[in-house]
């Protein structure tokens, strides 16, 4: 097989991935044509037909360039940059191709990857570059043979070869490329920052919780955040994020947002790293109740809820502290705006509210509504109550629905009975993901809760929503599993900044090199010794395995003999070694083998398997006969 | 890409610039391994002429227990040949056509072997194995030979009716206590059932001694070049020659030691190493 051909299919293949690299980014008539120029490109270099001339092909690609230049415009100038190489690509292809030629698709190719990964930052992108950049090592090398020796035939041998060493680069190049990465310069400050597109916002949590207007909730698994922290045990996972105090019988609105200092909090501090997805509210989470949030442009609220004041169009991350105190004292707020019930409130209602409550404190008050709610209504998702009044509704009629109903009923009973409350909106438990030490927190983990102002205590959260803990089965065990490669892509690729640049050269800075302790565990020596052990002694092993059959023939005939107790000298041929049998039995069947494997081996063909396993039963009849017979001390040197 | 990566702050920029870089470095380590544990050796033929295609035998080894080496490009004086690839542990012989123009003493190598694996971005190179000396003889130009050699024997005469040891047979006898056995004329021995020895004639009587100096040429590189016809030819015909040059006198002579010690006496006539 001739070099060339397999540096052609290596070329396209390297074609391939780059237009599969921006093919989410590029507009249908230019997927179509690529499409088209790619399956000609294909056929004329396989059937070898005829090329386009070059002058051609050569006003197609200033057509490819012009275009980019017609459609010029600051919105969306990658996409329409991509698409023009695209095409660029595609002439490329479909010339007669020269050393030039090769290198000018591969240029292409990588240019059309970075462009991707400018566009849209994924970890898609990581594993597109490393296949291209592999397939491109194995075009670069295979076009170095083209170009050096044309007329060499690689078997498929050499190519193996071939590419089994060139395989060596990108396994040096991996580890060296890490080291680049991390020393490479960084600044806060890009001039082409406008050039990232914002990501597409989901749905999902909303700052505003309005009754009776759907009658399903679809549940969504898609990520909304995690947060790196410690497994807490124990601990109700609840994360905070807006805080709703304005109730007009169907909505939920804020009405105070004139930022105060927080209130002070006891207890034990939890601290978090959240790596917040993007989403269109300036709403920040935090583990119920953060008191500290480090993030640019962040704004603090005394009722413990957190603003971005920039829109969050691409993924952050921020550091948070959160104290897991019982209550949160008041911070100065009018407690009567918590007290208010909007007048559509029906009598029924009211009459429920005072119903439960009449008589008891305050604490008596919310354990008689919450557990009313429990018992009587059901958690679900879909048959929301949808009418012009959900909340009466939910509690005499449907008596089900889902955490915004369960959570408004109990706020506005418990308003109706003089106990100040709020809605808090934010996302309630989330996976723990052991291998990341993070957990992942997705839409279906979106909640409402309550929360009720006890005097002597402070805000008290309320949850009267019956539990509902989703299963964890093997689907989503291993959607864990790549949702850590996506978290450390994010933590170690994507989120490296000069911040953590700066982290590391001052660590290395503090670093006091100390004079090493030498202890001898067993534990290094299982879990480092070991493997590198098997690792040594696997191609050795390998390599035992690779004797020809002959070898292995002879080597089973010499050890027979030798357990009979005859040895051959490295001088003696095998002829030799059988006349020196005293044993006339033996020496006959000896001879037997001997002069079937003489035959087999100087034919200069390699033994098949049937000869290899009729050759084998030969020396397994000498043993067979020697067995019944004891040996003879032999001529030579008895054991 | 490096500018765009800073300018945008990419990370993913950064990774594909530092992916490059990574596979430039390995590039370049993979590079000089494929040209390390590299042993050449350069077999020079015995007599090498002015102005000739030589052949020369390169035998390339790899030394390398793991890794083979790809496109050696061997360039020794002038010439070049392409190894396309070589095992680890393993040998190969090739031979490479070298001319050189002039005679005299010349030096072989060193071997420069140079690869653009992996990537046919760079060609790397390095020098292996010793230099070696050979001694090029000048380049032999047809000159008359005397006809004397032809007339002195019109009829099958012989040349001497003297005794010698290489010249023509000129009886058999009986075999004598002492007579060296490479004389022993075996087919007569075996017919006679009696040993019988070969007498030869002595060859000096028809050996020639060229005069350098009396050589008629334009100049003495061509008279080198005759000189070296002469000897070529007459000892192709068993004519021992000697020769006179600079009054340095080789008495006559038919072994291939004396015929090789008069072509380098020509070859470093007046002459001083040529780089």
């Amino acid at each position: 097989m001739r070099s060339v051909w397999f540096l052609k299919a290596l070329t396209f293949s390297a074609a391939l991935l780059a237009f599969l690299s921006v093919f989410p980014f590029v507009g249908p008539p230019f997927l179509f044509i690529f499409c088209v120029i790619f399956s000609i490109s294909v056929l004329i270099e396989s059937k070898e037909l005829f090329f386009l001339p070059r002058y051609l092909l050569n006003l197609l690609s200033l057509f490819a360039i012009f275009s980019f230049f017609l459609r010029f415009s600051l919105d969306g100038l990658l996409e329409r940059l991509m698409e023009s190489l695209l095409l660029l690509l595609g002439t490329k292809l479909m010339e007669r191709k020269k050393f030039r030629d090769y290198m000018e698709i591969y240029a292409i190719s990588l240019l059309l990857l970075a462009g991707s990964g400018a566009i849209l930052p994924s970890i898609r992108f990581l594993f597109l570059s490393l296949a291209l950049l592999i397939v491109l090592n194995a075009c670069c090398v295979f076009l170095a043979f083209f170009v050096e020796a044309p007329e060499v035939r690689l078997g498929w041998t050499n190519i193996r070869r071939l590419l089994l060493t060139s395989l060596f680069v990108p396994c040096l190049a991996f580890p060296l490329a890490t080291v680049i990465f991390i020393v490479l310069p960084r600044t806060e400050y890009p001039i082409l920052s406008f050039l990232e597109r914002p990501r597409s916002v989901r749905t999902g949590f909303t700052d505003t919780v309005r009754l009776g207007v759907t009658s399903k909730i679809y549940e969504d698994e898609g990520a909304r955040f995690r947060v790196h922290m410690e497994r807490l045990q124990g601990v109700d996972l609840y994360f905070r994020g807006i805080v709703l105090d304005s109730f007009d019988g169907v909505s939920w609105k804020r009405s105070d947002s004139r930022p105060r200092r927080p209130p002070p909090l006891k207890g034990r501090a939890v601290s978090q790293v959240v790596i917040l997805e993007p989403q269109d509210h300036p709403y920040l989470f935090a583990l119920d109740r953060p008191v500290e949030l480090n993030m640019k442009d962040a704004r603090a609220f005394p009722d413990l809820s957190f603003v971005s004041l920039r829109p969050i169009e691409k993924r952050v991350t921020y550091r948070a502290v959160s104290l897991l105190s019982e209550a949160i004292p008041a911070s100065g707020e009018d407690l009567r705006l918590f007290c208010e019930v909007p007048p559509t409130i029906s009598r029924q209602i009211r009459g429920l509210a005072f119903q439960l409550t009449r008589g008891r404190d305050e604490e008596g008050k919310v354990r008689e509504v919450t557990e009313y709610l429990k018992k009587n209504h059901l958690h679900v998702l879909s048959g929301l109550p949808v009418s012009k009044d959900p909340l009466e509704d939910f509690l005499f009629v449907k008596r089900q629905g889902n955490c915004e109903f369960f959570a408004s009923a109990c706020a506005i009973l418990l308003r109706i009975a003089g106990v100040p409350t709020r809605l808090v909106g934010g996302f309630k438990g989330g996976y723990y993901n052991e291998l990341g030490g993070y957990y992942l927190v997705t839409g279906r983990h979106a909640h409402v809760w309550v929360e009720a102002y006890i005097r002597g205590k402070g805000w008290v959260r309320i949850d009267p929503t019956p539990p509902s803990a989703p299963p964890m089965n093997l689907l989503l065990r291993l959607r864990m599993v790549l949702d850590t490669v996506n978290y450390l892509f994010y933590r170690s690729v994507l989120g490296y900044s000069l911040e953590k640049q700066l982290k590391i050269l001052d660590l290395l800075r503090n670093v006091r090199l100390k004079r090493p302790s030498i202890r001898f565990e067993w534990n290094h020596l299982l879990r480092f010794l070991l493997p590198a052990l098997l690792l040594f002694a696997l191609p050795l092993l390998w390599k035992r395995k690779k004797r020809s059959r002959e070898e292995i023939l002879l080597g089973l005939f010499l050890k027979r003999m030798r357990r009979m107790g005859y040895l051959k000298r490295p001088c003696d041929g095998l002829t030799e070694f059988v006349f020196q049998i005293a044993d006339r039995d033996l020496r006959e069947r000896v001879e037997g083998f001997v002069s079937a494997f003489e035959a087999l081996y100087y034919r200069d063909i390699p033994v098949g398997k049937a000869e290899f396993n009729r050759l084998r039963g030969l020396i397994k009849g000498i043993k067979k006969k020697t067995s019944s017979s004891p040996a003879p001390k032999g001529p030579l040197r008895p054991r | 890409m490096g500018i765009s990566a800073i300018n945008t702050s990419n990370n993913l920029l950064y990774l594909l610039t530092s992916l490059l870089l990574g596979f430039m470095g390995a590039s370049g380590f993979l590079g000089k391994r494929n040209l390390s544990n590299l042993e050449l050796d350069v077999e020079v033929p015995e007599e090498v002429y002015a102005g000739r295609e030589v052949p020369l035998r390169l035998k390339a080894a790899n030394r390398k227990g793991l890794l083979p080496s790809f496109l050696l490009q061997i360039e020794v004086n002038g010439g070049k040949v392409l190894l396309p690839y070589l095992d680890p542990n393993s040998e190969a012989c090739l031979s490479v056509k070298v001319v050189f123009p002039k005679r005299g003493r010349h030096e072989i190598g060193p071997v420069s072997i140079s690869s653009v694996f992996p990537f046919n971005f760079f060609r790397r190179r390095v020098l292996s194995g010793k230099k070696k000396e050979v001694v090029v003889f000048p380049s032999p130009k047809p000159f008359p030979i005397p006809n004397s050699l032809d007339r002195e024997r019109p009829a099958g005469e012989l040349y001497s009716k003297d005794r010698g040891v290489e010249g023509d047979l000129i009886s058999i006898r009986d075999y004598v206590e002492k007579d060296p056995l490479k004389y022993v004329h075996w087919k007569q021995s075996a017919r006679t059932e009696v040993l019988k020895i070969k007498e030869l004639s002595d060859t000096e009587g028809r050996s020639r001694r060229i005069e350098f100096e009396r050589i008629p040429a334009r100049d003495a590189e061509e008279r080198l070049s005759f000189a070296t016809y002469l000897v070529l030819t007459l000892m192709r015909r068993r004519v021992p020659v000697g020769l006179k040059i600079k009054n340095v006198l080789f008495q006559p002579g038919l072994s291939e030691a004396h015929r090789r010690s008069l072509l380098k006496e020509l070859a470093l006539y007046e002459e001083c190493m040529v780089p």
